[in-house]
């Protein structure tokens, strides 16, 4: 296993009790995301994973070895993007990968290829020479990103590193983080609070709430316990409200209601109804027609009662 | 490591433009003053004399570069980076220390030069002249990292660093000569770190080795208690 996190406390002075039993498990391999809201306590737990926090309690293990913070052998296997984007922004890309990669001991034709290679990989190859001031907020995410690479960490942990970017960076990072995953065995952990990133790459989802993980499993096992509502919305030229009957006689049909042309049909999670649905409006021109299954914000919504939008910064 | 840092310091224009370019204009501009006093004394004496005072003011505010460079690796998220490398925190404080002091130390040269280039100033024990100075530009390199382990904030240490630079050369008397007095006589020698380093450079250049031993060894003491005082507050900073 290449992290155990089992039962952890972390208590910040005032009192703020930021991890309250925390658990995490990752495998070689792997990919998790760690998905919670705001201050839920996602930076704590990753700072007490790789040794830069001290616990109050519980068990954390990485490659099998306790963590006490003052193991180098551990910090050379191990990659942390940091939430803040940490590289000197005066010196260029190049040069902060170059001091990355020295203090993690490579140097000389290693080195210059491996500069390189990260710069491939992260899109700036051709940028290397400008000082990150320069760069767009995507291109520094990227760069910090590029940064935590360079030794080729087994594990590499990524603490929110889409926040306040573009679509189109965020669609950069998504796809290599992907790509990371799949071309080399290495295990990432990946932190966020938006659910369609953690739904996109992650094998397996730890949801965390104030310093608790209060679900995981796969997206689609998490999805699959909650008991959920689907809903479809079918827009007609002209609708009738004898068809909103036929609708309700559906098996798996909670609920039809028509509003200007459009039913709202809400089903139970998981049910195939659509084609039923379909057939029942044979006789009328159908306009459009769009389908919700519930997502992992649903899952979160229903076990805490609240959005994981609430919290949201920019 | 080398590289990074001193990257890190050359790239600094406008730290440049200040520690070099305003003391050369403050220089000369007070040369050219001092010549029209009356019974002023020979230009290259007086070029020196205005040329060191300046010099030791500018090590002063040359300590920014340790504060600053200490506040972007530990007083920042930066820290997080660092103290995840397998190498150990203390080894990031020396480099900001080491190149801070090369850089500085480097303008202290520019501005002697240029007295000696352009007034003809002499220089009487050079060597010496040249170790003094570069105590100066330790113990201020190290006086910073304390300041930055106390303030955590640079902007904070340069607000102190410039009321101590100002008190101290009012007290010794190097922006106007002060009144003859007991006290007067006693703050040109012992009331700050400014003025041991002055009375160590007067003792090499005119020739008073026992002005040259007081200077250095309160110099030394200074740098001695800093430096361990400093040690001791970055425990806390770096972990
Ligand atoms: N250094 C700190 N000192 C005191 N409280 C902190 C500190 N860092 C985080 N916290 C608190 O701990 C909780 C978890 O924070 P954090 O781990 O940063 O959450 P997340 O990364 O999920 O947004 C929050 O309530 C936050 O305010
Ligand atoms: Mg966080």
């Amino acid at each position: 296993m290449i992290v155990k996190m089992k039962d952890v406390i972390k208590r910040y002075q005032g009192n703020t009790l930021a991890l309250d039993y925390f658990d995490l498990e990752v495998h070689a391999g792997e990919v998790v995301g760690l998905l919670g809201p705001n201050g839920a306590g996602k930076t704590t737990a990753i700072k007490a994973l790789v040794g830069l926090h001290e616990v109050d309690g519980g068990i954390v293990e990485v490659f099998g070895q306790a963590q006490n913070g003052k193991n180098r052998d551990l910090r050379q296997r191990i990659g942390l993007v940091t939430q803040e984007i940490t590289v000197y922004e005066e010196l260029s890309a190049y040069e902060n990968l170059r001091f990355f990669g020295r203090l993690y001991g490579l140097k000389g034709e290693a080195l210059e290829q491996r500069i390189q290679e990260v710069g491939q990989r992260i899109g700036l190859a051709d940028r290397l020479h400008d000082i990150p001031k320069k760069y767009s907020g995507g291109m520094k995410r990227r760069l910090n990103i590029g940064c935590a690479l360079l030794h080729e960490p087994e594990l590499i942990i990524m603490d929110e590193p889409t926040v306040g970017i573009d679509p189109q960076s965020r669609h950069y990072i998504l796809s290599f983080v992907k790509d990371l995953a799949k071309k080399t065995n290495v295990s990432i952990i990946y932190t966020s609070h938006y659910i369609e990133e953690v739904e996109a790459i992650a094998d397996r989802v730890y949801i965390v709430d104030q310093g608790h993980i209060i679900a995981h499993g796969t997206t689609k096992s998490l999805i699959e316990q909650m008991k959920g509502d689907a809903t479809m919305h079918i827009t007609v030229k002209q609708g009738s409200p004898a068809t909103v009957t036929k609708l309700k006689a559906l098996p798996d049909v909670k609920e039809v209601t028509l509003q200007d042309d459009t039913y709202h049909v809400i089903a139970h999670a998981g049910a195939v109804i659509l084609d039923k649905v379909l057939a029942q409006l044979s006789q009328e021109t159908i306009v459009h027609v769009a389908s919700e299954q519930p997502t992992l914000e649903d899952v979160f919504l229903m076990l805490t009662g609240k959005s994981l939008r609430d919290g949201e910064v920019a | 490591m080398v590289r990074f840092y001193l990257l890190r310091l050359l790239k600094d224009t406008i730290g440049h433009v200040i520690l070099i370019g305003l003391p050369l204009v403050l220089i000369t501009l007070m040369v050219s003053i001092n010549r029209n006093v009356p019974e002023a004394p020979p230009v290259e004496v007086a070029a020196l004399y205005i040329g060191l005072i300046y010099i030791l003011m500018f090590q002063g505010f040359g300590a920014a570069y340790t504060f600053e460079g200490l506040e972007h690796d530990f007083f920042s998220p930066f820290k997080n980076r660092l103290l995840m490398s397998p190498l150990h925190p203390m080894r990031f404080v020396y480099a900001n220390l080491l190149f801070s002091i090369l850089v500085s130390y480097a303008q202290s040269l520019v501005l002697l030069g240029y007295v000696w280039l352009v007034f003809g100033a002499q220089i009487p024990n050079l060597v010496g002249v040249l170790a003094v100075l570069l105590l100066g530009v330790v113990f201020a390199q190290l006086f910073a990292a304390w300041l930055i382990f106390v303030f955590k904030k640079a902007a904070r240490a340069q607000l102190a660093i410039t009321l101590y630079i100002i008190g101290a050369m009012i007290l010794a008397g190097f922006f106007v000569p002060l009144p003859e007095s007991a006290f007067t006589r006693w703050a040109r020698i012992y009331s700050s770190p400014l003025t041991w380093v002055h009375h160590a450079l007067y003792g090499f250049i005119e020739h008073r080795p026992e002005d040259v031993f007081l200077g250095v060894g309160l110099l030394s003491v200074g740098i001695v208690v800093v430096a361990l005082w400093a040690a001791r507050l970055s425990k806390s900073v770096l972990s």
